[in-house]
């Protein structure tokens, strides 16, 4: 490695914020800005699409939006062991890497791409490091990576292919020791991973991965547009509690109408609740489940319907405090990292990523996950008590900006030798 | 040819033994071979009976001979007392008229020995034949001979009837369509059940005409339709029991067409072909949507079938000129410089685009824009479209109407018939004009350089990637391995190249070259059916001429590739660019699997 040249980087993910809004594209793309910023980076992107409206045939990876921007038009991704079946893909990505030649290649997914891709990097590129962010618990669990059994929505905490059995009995234990088996062996060739929680770190550290190769490191979030001023905590009139976000069993929205319920049935009104978010994305009958419960929630609970992004930060700043009552373990929301650097207090759920962010009685409190009657104590508590809402809001960790974020990167990328002349690789 | 000829030719390699006569002869269509009666020394017979009754002649008829496996059955005879023994030959072949016979040239046994036909020696009619021959084999010695022949002789003739359900074996076969293929080809499409080892032979039969089917000579296709409503009831369970082949030269004038297997027991069985009922492109398209292939399956595929039955149909269908109806909107241009070629098909709107940018980037000074409209049921949406343009506008434009759906190589060769430019540009209707004086410069490309025989522009897709900047040939595994050509750096950003670049094959989708090679070199090739490879293949004409092809940097329009085209998939589009593919390879590369196919290299 010269250190005369600029390092070369490839940031590789499994969408584009231009197709799709999802956290992970997103952290990755602002990761990609940030470096391209940079002096001494060459820093490139290369996304994918689903759904191919402007498929070009016979060109897999193309340049729809940049100079420096890929997207590779995705086709026969398979599900279950993450495997890439698309007959274009290995030799369009493996020419992509011929003509980049990057030092470093950084994976936010391997949804899309396909576990082999890492293998393509190490036939074309030995040299190259290659990181891996994860981005939630897909490698684990098979149940969408939630963590969460099937039939109960209860949490699961260690994956076994007997275990994964029970969930999927229509797929063999034996089939996901094979699975677990494929995966593990393209997961060798990465150098490192990145995880935005140590929650989630220490699960793939349980799944085998040395900890050595892991490092935490939070997600660049999409910058705020500039909000109007904040509506201050009032002393009197109902404490509003916002909920922002996908509107679904598994993000607690049950956990809400359960307090909603028992609330008005003690005709405490003192709470509002303001649901911002979509539910339209759910399943038939949990759209139906949904407005059945709106409609009999009472009088705490107001719901406003989708909102755009880059409203969130104004939203955000006509509550007093923000909710994340999830009921499974999360692993860095995002709503957190917002409601942080709004200065609002985030009532969460006590597990996985969600408790981690959130310092019980310094940026938040806690309460016990799908638990009503913990929530509605912190609420009443709140309720009397509105100068602690104020003093938390003033403890509440700055999330990191992005040039730290930026930081912690090259240190892990250093840690590699792949930036650094001198150093041994470990 | 006389018989005295013949007989003086054979005569060097005759026989030692004195020949022996045939009485009489005739052809029987049943039986489906030749069967002569006359008389053989019995040594002749005694060696045949040691190999059950077979053995191997050549026939030899005024205007031809046959050659092949013969039966024979023999019978006493008073009149030959020790001299030889009665005799009845069969020979399987087609009844094509020969002539008188002349000779067999027997070989059973060691030695060959010949029989000539006494001057005198009728040829019969099948049943005359049939009723001289009956009671003579019914008396004849009792050995397999005999048998065969008998089974053969009671045969019942094809009279228009199916009779596949009266075999003691489970034999079925349908023809779902037959598509006739000018002037003489037919491609049948069905499927066939049988039993394994039941059956000895299927043919096709027309007239005079015979020709074996062995079904997986052509192209098997899976059919679990079949195997679920009429298969498994009988045990058959093997899904690809469908075909689709080719048969050449079959279709006698108006004959029936029909099937007759022959079982392993020697009972025939009969089956109507369905008479061809499609021409042109509905009858390429049936034929293109039966069969899906890959790999392995391509080459031979496209050998077997695809490639004499749709060559044949499309060279057919290019025969039937389509009437051209030409309207002009205002006044012609004198003397043009340049004459644009645009063929319509399907989205006509995008004519509103081309010509509403060509205007208002400054006309197109002596150039004559000429639209030929390839899409006959749009006529009435074109008529609207170009008075509007025209009064919108104000460029001069032909309009060429044609009467029937030709493909991209014909409507732009009719447009080429109608150009009156020094040069032409053969432009899609999904081009759109980018640089503003992008005619001037690949014209003054072509006026700069002699040696340059078609330049064409880089193309951008919409989003300002390259659709194209020039094309390589390239082998693709699952299309057997066939070439077909890759865009380079398709959907990239376009690379800091200015100026002329010299390529093997640039897109025909704008290409401009000069009037007078393009009529040299024939336009586009109409062999091609649709529309695929008649650029590339243009491209190597030119280069034959000793010319090149080159994209030129600086000029650069917008290609929205294929949004014009008919984008419903299907197997027959995909099979239809499998035949364009093969035959640019044959021609231009050799046929694929032969030392020079094999090589990938344009």
């Amino acid at each position: 490695m010269r250190e005369d040249r600029p390092h070369r980087l490839l940031i590789a993910s499994h969408s584009h914020p231009q197709l799709s809004r999802g956290g992970a594209e997103i952290a990755a793309f602002q990761l990609f800005r940030t470096f391209s910023e940079q002096p001494g980076w060459e820093t490139w992107f290369l996304g994918c699409q689903a759904s191919r409206p402007d498929a070009r045939p016979g060109a897999a990876i193309t340049q729809p939006f940049s100079e420096r921007e890929f997207v590779y038009g995705m086709g026969r991704f398979e599900w279950f062991k993450f495997a890439n079946r698309d007959p274009n893909f290995p030799k369009a990505f493996r020419a992509l890497l011929e003509q980049l030649q990057p030092d470093i290649v950084h994976f936010h997914h391997f949804l899309n791409f396909g576990v082999e891709a890492f293998h393509h990097v190490r036939q074309v590129l030995p040299e190259a490091k290659i990181v891996l962010t994860v981005h939630e618990y897909l490698l684990i669990c098979h149940h969408y990576g939630q963590m969460v059994t099937k039939d109960r929505e209860s949490l699961c905490y260690e994956a076994s292919p007997t275990r994964c059995n029970r969930c999927f009995p229509n797929i063999s234990p034996d089939d996901f020791f094979l699975r677990r088996l494929y995966i593990d062996n393209f997961l060798g060739m990465v150098d490192h991973f990145i995880s935005p929680s140590t929650f989630l770190a220490q699960r793939l550290a349980a799944l085998g991965i040395p900890p050595q190769r892991l490092s935490v490191i939070e997600n660049i979030i999409a910058a705020p547009a500039a909000p109007r001023p904040a509506r201050p905590v009032e002393d009197t009139g109902p404490l509003r509690v916002g909920f922002f976000g996908q509107i679904s069993r598994l993000k607690g929205i049950n956990v809400l109408f359960d307090a909603a319920e028992m609330l008005e049935a003690e005709a405490f009104t003192d709470v509002v609740f303001d649901i911002h978010g979509d539910y339209r994305g759910q399943p038939p009958e949990l759209q139906e489940e949904f407005l059945k419960r709106l409609a009999g929630a009472g009088r705490n609970i107001r719901f406003h319907g989708q909102y755009d992004p880059q409203r969130v930060d104004h939203l955000m700043r006509q509550v007093d405090v923000t909710i994340v009552p999830s009921i499974w373990w999360e692993n860095s929301p995002v709503v957190i990292q917002e409601a942080f650097r709004n200065r609002r207090p985030v009532l969460c759920s006590d597990i996985g990523g969600m408790a981690e962010k959130v310092r019980d009685g310094q940026d938040g409190w806690h309460f016990p996950v799908g638990g009503a009657i913990g929530l509605i104590a912190v609420l009443k508590r709140l309720c009397r008590d509105r100068d602690l809402v104020r003093r938390v809001a003033a403890t509440i960790r700055h999330p990191p900006g992005a040039l730290a974020i930026l930081e912690a990167h090259v240190g892990v990328y250093e840690m590699l030798g792949s930036i650094a002349g001198d150093q041994a690789v470990p | 040819m006389t018989a005295r000829v013949a007989a003086s030719k054979l005569g060097s390699s005759a026989p030692r033994q004195a020949p022996t006569y045939i009485d009489f002869y005739g052809y029987h269509p049943a039986a489906d071979g030749w069967l002569f009666c006359g008389w053989i020394p019995l040594a002749a017979l005694r060696a045949a009976q040691q190999m059950d009754c077979h053995g191997t002649a050549r026939v030899s008829f005024e205007d031809g001979e046959l050659t092949g496996n013969i039966v024979l059955a023999g019978f006493e005879r008073d009149d030959l007392a020790n001299r030889g023994i009665g005799v009845v030959l069969f020979l399987a072949s087609s009844g094509r008229p020969l002539g008188r016979l002349v000779t067999i040239d027997l070989r059973v046994g060691p030695t060959p020995h010949r029989l000539l036909a006494v001057d005198s020696a009728p040829q019969l009619r099948d049943a005359e034949l049939a009723s001289r021959l009956r009671p003579i084999l019914t008396g004849a010695i009792r050995d397999k001979g005999r048998i065969e022949l008998l089974a053969l002789l009671s045969r019942r003739g094809y009279s228009g009837e199916d009779t596949l359900d009266r075999l003691t074996d489970f034999v079925q076969l349908d023809v779902e369509e037959a598509v006739l293929c000018p002037p003489d080809g037919l491609v049948l499409i069905g499927w066939h059940l049988a039993a394994p080892g039941t059956v000895a032979s299927i043919r096709v039969r027309c007239g005079v005409n015979t020709a074996e089917l062995r079904p997986p000579d052509g192209i098997v296709v899976e059919r679990s339709d079949i195997i679920a409503t009429t298969g498994e009831a009988r045990g058959v369970t093997d899904p690809f029991c469908g075909f689709v082949a080719y048969v050449p030269n079959i279709v006698a004038g108006d004959e029936p067409v029909y099937i007759q297997v022959e079982t392993q027991r020697r009972e025939i069985g009969f089956k109507n072909v369905p008479a061809a009922r499609l021409r042109g492109m509905p009858a390429m398209r049936r034929i293109l949507d039966a069969f899906d292939l890959q790999y392995d399956e391509v080459v031979p595929a496209l050998r077997g079938v695809v490639a004499p039955a749709i060559g044949r149909l499309n060279h057919a269908r290019m025969q039937d000129r389509p009437t051209v109806t030409e309207l002009a909107f205002g006044p012609p241009v004198a003397a043009p410089h340049i004459s644009i070629i645009v063929p319509l098909y399907g989205r006509i709107d995008f004519m509103e685009y081309q010509i509403g940018l060509l205007a208002a980037q400054g006309g197109t000074a002596g150039a004559e824009l000429i639209y030929v409209l390839d899409d006959p049921p749009k006529r009435r949406e074109l008529h609207v479209l170009a008075e509007s343009l025209h009064l919108r506008f104000d460029l001069p434009f032909r309009l060429l109407v044609l009467s029937d759906n030709m493909g991209f190589a014909p409507a732009t060769n009719i447009g080429l018939a109608h150009a009156g430019g020094t040069f032409v540009c053969f432009l899609n209707s999904d081009v759109f004009p980018g640089t503003p004086d992008w005619i001037a410069r690949l014209v003054a490309r072509l006026e700069a350089d002699q040696e340059l025989g078609a330049v064409g522009p880089l193309l951008l897709f919409e989003n300002g990637s390259v659709q194209h900047e020039g094309m390589a040939m390239e082998p693709i595994p699952a299309l057997g391995g066939l070439l077909f050509p890759r865009h380079a750096r398709k959907g990239w950003r376009p690379r800091a190249v200015s100026g002329l670049v010299r390529e093997a094959f640039i897109t025909g989708a704008c290409m401009v070259m000069r009037r007078a090679l393009a009529e040299e070199l024939g336009g586009f090739d109409e062999a091609y059916a649709v529309g695929d490879f008649e650029d590339t293949d243009l491209c190597l004409k030119i280069a034959r001429r000793g010319l090149a092809c080159a994209v030129d940097h600086d000029v650069r329009l917008y290609h929205l590739e294929r949004k014009s085209q008919d984008a419903s998939g299907g197997w027959w589009r995909r099979n239809l660019t499998l035949y364009n593919a093969w035959l640019h390879q044959c021609r231009w590369f050799g046929e694929p699997g032969t030392a020079q196919g094999a090589s990938g290299d344009a």
